[in-house]
């Protein structure tokens, strides 16, 4: 799926994002005319782009490392705190959370939406994380087994 | 005691007198006089005399008839528990397992979800197996889990389990599970959660019996009077003012059971080899009616015929695959788990006539062998209550024959007997898939797929494993046992895994949190009966 198929598509997305481009950016500061170049950018680069490819989220949600302090507080539905954007790394099956690499694929808990967004986005879920975290607490499987 | 620990009638009770086959006592026959019913013969006998009386007689000591006995005495009755095994070779359920009990955090959460787990079948509402009084009763008192302990001093709680099993299933959330918090911060696994039992019953001076199995229930004009038990070699009659309680735990080692109740043979238990279901043929002496006999949890364990019980696994996540008889993969491995994981393995081959996965193997290499012991020494036979001690690099069980080796797939094929073909075509499958990070069978978790390349090779045979058995003596909301009509048989109550409530395992630590819930309603009940 293609974000923005048309040049109009990605002039209205400049426009609605004109007012609220710090939105893109994750803070509510003022948009820095350097943001602001880089922001054009980004549109320029998502226009193109897969919105099932993580790297395509990141242009406007990343970087990857901002995400995760955004989310430091985060509370699952379970009721359990836990920073839901964080690392697998195949390489190391038995700590794969630690190593910093291979962020999971945004789409394994969030579904892409359309910009200019015109749906209401579905909330993300963690049915990826308890699918090995079975007991919903997050804690290492080398507590029980 | 025979060698599965069922009890034979002795030849002892000379100065007792054979009256009335049991038979009519079980059809619940009005007959005058006093009758034991040995729960291993059919027929029913009078004490001229008692050896001793109390208020209530707790049978089994495990976490359910702790609850009881601390409960009764808490409310006034004078308590005797009785416990067939030695006070050193004590391995009840409660002890082995891993401290896990559920304590529901709100009430109508908690019925909502036990409405959708108490289904013989979750997609049909219809198929709800307990009434609702029953799963208010359940999520009321699960719910004061927590409250009681801390009432006894527990010094707090680590949250084990923060939802129930499915989050489709409405009141998921309210599913929690704990551990008893230890010194070192870590949840308290059986072994620390019974020894906190242990020494709230040793504190309040309740008199408990090791080493005195019960043989059967005493009843009179269809009540229950008392009890036969088996100290030094004779036989005991004591008499219960108020009631007993039957906490005997299930049948899990009692083969004949076994066979009468369970889909398919051999299914095995990582459980007590003590739990022969004597509380169950007691109860049935007396006519009670039964349920839940078929309700399992569990997934895959390794069984050893020179070891009393099986082994809880740890698989791990370096290089394995689990293969059935032939030498083929059937699931994901990382779907083998969990308390239905059991499931996959009762599929019948109607052409073969065969349980093709009766046994299964486990298949790993070089690399599993050294990363650790294939059991859990956290909880079970292996763990603190020390039935046996696994070697950390899996070579006295090597040396034992309980895992095979070989220095390729072939030879290993050879010593499981299949054909070789078949196991190295599937090993070589296999590590393509794990080549490809992509499993073109069964889609198994692309973070497991670890190709099997690093010899020597080694299987170990998997059986349909579960924890304990659910079934025995169907019981009411207030703990007492129901006989085959359905009215309650009079002063007899129940609590824990004999004859558990559930139809599903609704999420880990509902087996304990019953024992608690259960095992306070039935001490609270038997300790309020008229002496
Ligand atoms: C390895 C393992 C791990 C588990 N982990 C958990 C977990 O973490 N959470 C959970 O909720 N469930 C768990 N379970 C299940 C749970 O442990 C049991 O269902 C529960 O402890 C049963 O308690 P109980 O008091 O009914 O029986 P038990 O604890 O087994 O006690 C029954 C007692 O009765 C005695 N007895 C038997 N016959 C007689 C007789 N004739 N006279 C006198 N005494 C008799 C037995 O010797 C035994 O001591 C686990 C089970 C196992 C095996």
């Amino acid at each position: 799926m293609r974000l923005l198929k048309t040049l109009a598509q990605a002039a209205t997305v400049c426009l609605l994002l004109q007012p609220v481009g710090a939105f893109a950016f994750g803070s509510t500061e003022t948009v820095s005319s350097a943001d602001f170049a880089a922001l054009h950018r980004y549109i320029i680069k998502i226009s193109s782009a897969d919105a099932t490819n993580s790297e395509t989220c990141l242009a406007c949600h990343g970087p990857f490392t901002a995400l995760q302090q955004k989310t430091a507080d985060y509370v699952a539905p379970n009721g359990v705190p836990v920073n839901p954007h964080i690392t697998f790394d195949m390489a190391m099956p038995n700590d794969p959370h630690s190593s910093g690499k291979d962020p999971i694929e945004c789409t394994e808990c969030h579904q892409p939406h359309s910009i200019p967004i015109t749906e209401p986005v579905p909330p993300a879920n963690t049915d990826m994380c308890v699918a090995c975290h079975h007991t919903g607490t997050f804690r290492s499987c080398s507590n029980c087994h | 005691m025979d060698r599965r620990g069922v009890m034979k009638k002795s030849d002892d009770n000379s100065r007792r007198q054979f009256l009335q086959s049991m038979t009519a006592a079980g059809l619940g026959i009005a007959t005058s006089g006093t009758m034991i019913g040995t729960a291993q013969a059919a027929t029913s006998v009078q004490p001229e005399s008692w050896d001793e009386e109390t208020d209530v007689i707790v049978l089994g000591y495990g976490a359910a008839g702790a609850a009881a006995a601390i409960t009764a005495h808490d409310d006034g009755a004078q308590v005797l528990l009785l416990e067939k095994q030695a006070a050193d070779a004590h391995t009840c359920n409660s002890k082995l397992c891993f401290g896990v009990f559920l304590t529901p955090d709100n009430k109508d959460d908690a019925i909502a979800y036990m409405k959708v787990a108490s289904r013989v079948n979750v997609d049909m509402p219809e198929s709800q197996d307990i009434d609702d009084a029953m799963i208010t009763v359940w999520a009321e008192e699960m719910g004061r889990n927590n409250a009681w302990l801390s009432e006894l001093g527990a010094p707090g709680f680590v949250l084990f389990a923060a939802q129930g099993r499915d989050a489709n299933w409405p009141g998921n959330n309210a599913i929690k599970a704990y551990q008893i918090a230890g010194s070192d911060g870590r949840g308290e696994v059986g072994t620390g959660m019974f020894d906190f039992l242990h020494e709230k019953v040793v504190g309040r001076g309740i008199d408990i019996r090791w080493s005195t199995p019960a043989r059967s229930l005493v009843s009179k004009d269809g009540e229950v009077v008392g009890v036969v038990a088996r100290k030094d070699g004779r036989d005991v009659y004591i008499r219960a003012r108020r009631a007993v309680v039957l906490s005997t735990g299930g049948f899990n080692a009692d083969e004949k059971a076994l066979k009468t109740y369970l889909p398919a043979f051999p299914m095995t238990f990582y459980g007590n080899p003590g739990n022969t279901g004597d509380g169950l043929r007691m109860a049935q002496a007396l006519g009670a009616d039964l349920w839940h006999m078929t309700v399992l949890g569990g997934g895959f364990k390794s069984k050893f015929d020179d070891f009393p019980t099986a082994f809880v696994l740890s698989f791990g996540s370096d290089a394995h695959i689990v293969v059935d008889k032939s030498g083929r993969r059937f699931k994901a491995e990382n779907h083998l788990g969990g308390y239905s994981g059991y499931w996959n393995a009762l599929v019948y081959d109607t052409v073969a006539n065969t349980w093709p996965r009766i046994p299964s193997w486990l298949i790993f290499d070089e690399r599993r062998r050294t990363a650790g012991p294939l059991t859990s020494t956290m909880f079970g036979a292996a763990g603190p209550a020390a039935m046996y001690e696994w070697s950390a690099d899996n070579s006295r069980e090597i040396e034992r024959g309980w895992i095979l080796q070989a220095d390729s797939i072939e030879e290993l094929a050879g010593k499981m007997g299949m054909e070789a073909d078949v196991l190295t075509a599937e090993v070589e499958r296999y590590n393509g898939f794990a080549a490809d990070r992509h499993d073109a069978d069964h889609g198994r978790m692309a973070q497991q797929l670890i190709a099997l390349d690093r010899p020597p090779y080694y299987a170990m045979q998997l059986l349909p494993g579960l924890n304990n058995t659910f079934g025995g003596p169907r019981r009411n909301a207030r703990a007492q046992i129901l006989d085959v009509f359905g009215d309650p048989i009079p002063r007899l109550y129940s609590a824990g895994e004999l004859g558990s409530l559930y139809v599903q395992y609704p999420q880990g630590g509902a087996n304990v949190g019953e024992c608690f819930a259960f095992g306070r309603i039935a001490g609270r009940n038997a300790a309020a009966e008229q002496a």
